[in-house]
């Protein structure tokens, strides 16, 4: 199913209840639901908030099969931060500038825990492409290079209960139908005719970019 | 020619007289009456639908024009955008340095297409070389017709200019193009030069720098390293000797030195100070004032200024060295007409003339076309010069350069400023320069 015509379907109702879950700080943003989808480790188990590592990105792919999104485990709450300690934050992967984004391959895009050359600091989000940082704990905020909005926010739900973390949507401007575009035949070659626009459901494995990917780049 | 137009063309020629127009020559002939008439016919209009708003026509369809057609329409919807081109195929001059040394393949540079970025877009792409220009009238004349415009961007990039190299005389000119050919202008020139690098049968092959604000400052130096890197991997016995105009390499010279003296000792010479006073095609020799180089293969950059067209449609500042465009330097519109804007290359601001620059220059440049179509104002940003250079293969190494521009009151000049050298050659530069490309050419296609 097409975006467009999900998010069509979506009641109003929902979406209100949505753009309530998203607090103060999306507030003000454009909210798109998606379907709410728990994650998982690369073993197919629940994810563990307090497993997750605060030294690299993890990428699962949402809101469709085909768009990677990073999931960071940040060293101090955030405005928007999931989970215990408001910590987690999840960002759609595809950089605003120019598109660039991990695919098995490599990835010119990363989360730099350490120090970034490029950015003159740690705890940034960097393209190496243009040298674009965005910066993860002000909701993907443009703080260098070329990139003129902030990444999409993908909206996180954390479950006190059970520990369970679920990504729900989409918060601000995405580049998910130019992505697709140019993309197209290298999508059809990752994941086949017809899958990357695939929505997301049910569970997305949320996995170590240095393992989802050969060598990403740092800069 | 009906009364009509040919009254249109006195009154444009005299235009033309006045610095308002330009347009082809037109030569009756007298000797046979049946033959006189004009040599181009102006008229009748383009083959274009009516325009559906405010018709800007952006005139060349490399990264400047490319980017502009695209952002202005994205800022302004009302704008009916065409892109005038002159070539059928596009294939890109910035990373074609890499093809010489089979980093990249071809379809890298050339599989990309002006339909595509037409129809992503909402724009027209028109096929035409355009041959003058009426100012008074807004007209666009193209070898398919005229087209009317509310606003203009003329963006045609560079030609060379050999009077700088001490060539004067049109033989020896022509000759240099056709068989040393710079390799900054024409797609067709690359094909030539990576031909003459991968048939070398050894000795010296001279790669020139020229003097001035020339195009792309480092890639005399990279296409240098990747011409050498081919001759190691291929044990060809090869010299590469650089012949610089400049006193020193011109930008990321910690960089470059270190290729150079590391990576190729041997193989590439590097030459400072070297001021070419001609050059003699057929015994293949280059001169100085004092010195001779004799050459078995070459790739002679002369001298870059803006593209003739600029002269020809009376848009150049008399008092350019590099005939560029006599535009304000904020609003890029010619000085006295705010319909009419030059951009990319052509520019007379001593920014860098290169594939990021154009591109980030080609976003502002909508914002003020959107701005002026609107009667707001547009505060200035300056353009980003990023660009990597490959230096070594396997792997692939590059260095690389991050700017943005300030005007300096003192010097009455824009200047680098923000400047990140990034100077130790790494893999990881390496992959982000491939990247790089192909973030502008899914910039300008997709
Ligand atoms: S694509 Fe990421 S900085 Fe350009």
């Amino acid at each position: 199913m097409r975006r467009q015509s999900f998010v069509r379907l979506c009641s109003l109702a929902a979406a209100a209840q949505f753009q309530a879950r998203l607090g103060g700080v999306a507030a003000a943003a454009e909210a798109k639901a998606f379907n709410r989808v728990q994650l998982v480790d690369g073993a197919g188990k629940p994810l563990s908030v307090r497993r997750l590592s605060v030294q690299e990105a993890y990428v699962f792919l949402y809101p469709y099969l085909g768009t990677p999104s990073f999931l960071i485990h940040l060293p101090a709450a955030a405005a928007a931060g999931a989970g215990p300690e408001r910590t987690i934050v999840a960002f759609s992967a595809i950089c605003a500038h120019q598109l660039s984004y991990p695919s098995k391959e490599g990835s010119p895009i990363t989360y730099s825990a350490e120090n970034s050359a490029v950015a003159g600091r740690s705890g940034v989000i960097v393209c190496c492409a243009h040298n674009s940082v965005y910066d993860p704990a002000q909701g993907a905020k443009v703080v260098g290079g070329p990139a003129p909005q902030p990444l999409a926010t993908i909206a996180l739900e954390y479950d006190n209960k059970s520990g369970g973390l679920y990504a729900t949507g989409v918060v601000g401007p995405d580049r998910f139908e130019q992505f697709f575009r140019a993309y197209a035949e290298e999508l059809i070659a990752g994941y086949g005719r017809g899958q990357a626009r695939r929505l997301a459901a049910g569970t997305a494995a949320a996995i170590p970019l240095s393992e989802y990917c050969h060598a990403p780049l740092h800069c | 020619m009906s009364d009509l137009s040919r009254r249109d063309l006195i009154k444009m020629t005299g235009l033309a007289a006045a610095g308002m127009a330009a347009v082809a020559e037109v030569r009756p002939r007298p000797a046979d009456a049946a033959l006189a008439g004009p040599v181009v016919q102006l008229d009748p209009s383009a083959d274009l639908p009516k325009a559906a708003g405010t018709r800007l026509v952006v005139l060349g369809g490399g990264t400047s024009g490319l980017t502009i057609a695209k952002y202005a329409k994205l800022e302004n919807p009302k704008f009916d955008v065409v892109l005038v081109e002159k070539r059928d195929m596009y294939a890109s001059c910035f990373s074609s340095n890499l093809w010489y040394a089979d980093v990249i393949g071809l379809e890298f540079l050339a599989d990309h297409s002006f339909l595509d970025a037409a129809k992503n877009n909402n724009y027209t792409y028109f096929n035409a070389t355009a041959i003058g220009l009426d100012r008074a009238a807004r007209k666009l004349y193209t070898s398919r017709g005229s087209i009317a415009y509310d606003y203009l961007v003329v963006a045609p990039g560079i030609d060379y200019d050999y009077s700088r190299i001490g060539v004067k005389d049109p033989e020896t000119e022509c000759s240099l193009r056709r068989n040393f050919p710079g390799g900054f202008t024409m797609s067709t020139e690359h094909v030539t030069i990576r031909r003459k690098v991968h048939a070398f049968e050894g000795g010296v092959f001279v790669q020139t720098v020229p003097s001035g604000n020339y195009r792309c400052l480092p890639a005399p130096y990279e296409r240098a390293c990747m011409i050498a890197a081919y001759f190691k991997k291929n044990n060809v016995k090869g010299k590469v000797v650089i012949l610089d105009f400049n006193p020193d390499v011109t930008i990321k010279a910690k960089g470059f030195h270190a290729a150079f003296s590391e990576l190729y000792p041997g193989i590439i010479e590097y030459k400072p100070s070297i001021t070419i006073s001609g050059v003699d095609p057929e015994k293949k020799v280059i001169k100085t004032e004092f010195e001779s180089f004799p050459f078995d293969d070459a790739a002679i950059y002369p001298g870059v200024r803006a593209a003739a067209l600029v002269e020809q449609f009376g848009l150049m500042d008399p008092a350019s060295l590099q005939k560029e465009a006599h535009i304000d330097p904020y609003m890029y519109n010619v000085i006295g007409d705010e319909r009419v804007y030059v951009t990319g290359d052509s520019r007379p601001m001593p920014y860098s003339k290169s594939g990021n620059t154009s591109n980030s220059e080609g976003k502002y440049v909508a914002k003020i076309l959107s701005a002026r179509a609107q009667g707001k104002d547009l505060q200035w940003t300056s353009p980003e010069t990023l660009c990597f250079s490959m230096v070594s293969i396997n792997p692939n190494e590059a260095i690389s350069v991050d700017a943005r521009y300030a005007f300096d009151k003192q010097k009455n000049s824009f200047e680098f400023a923000d400047v990140k050298l990034f100077e130790n050659r790494n893999a990881e530069m390496g992959r982000a320069a491939l990247e790089w490309a192909k973030g502008l050419y899914r910039d300008m296609f997709e």
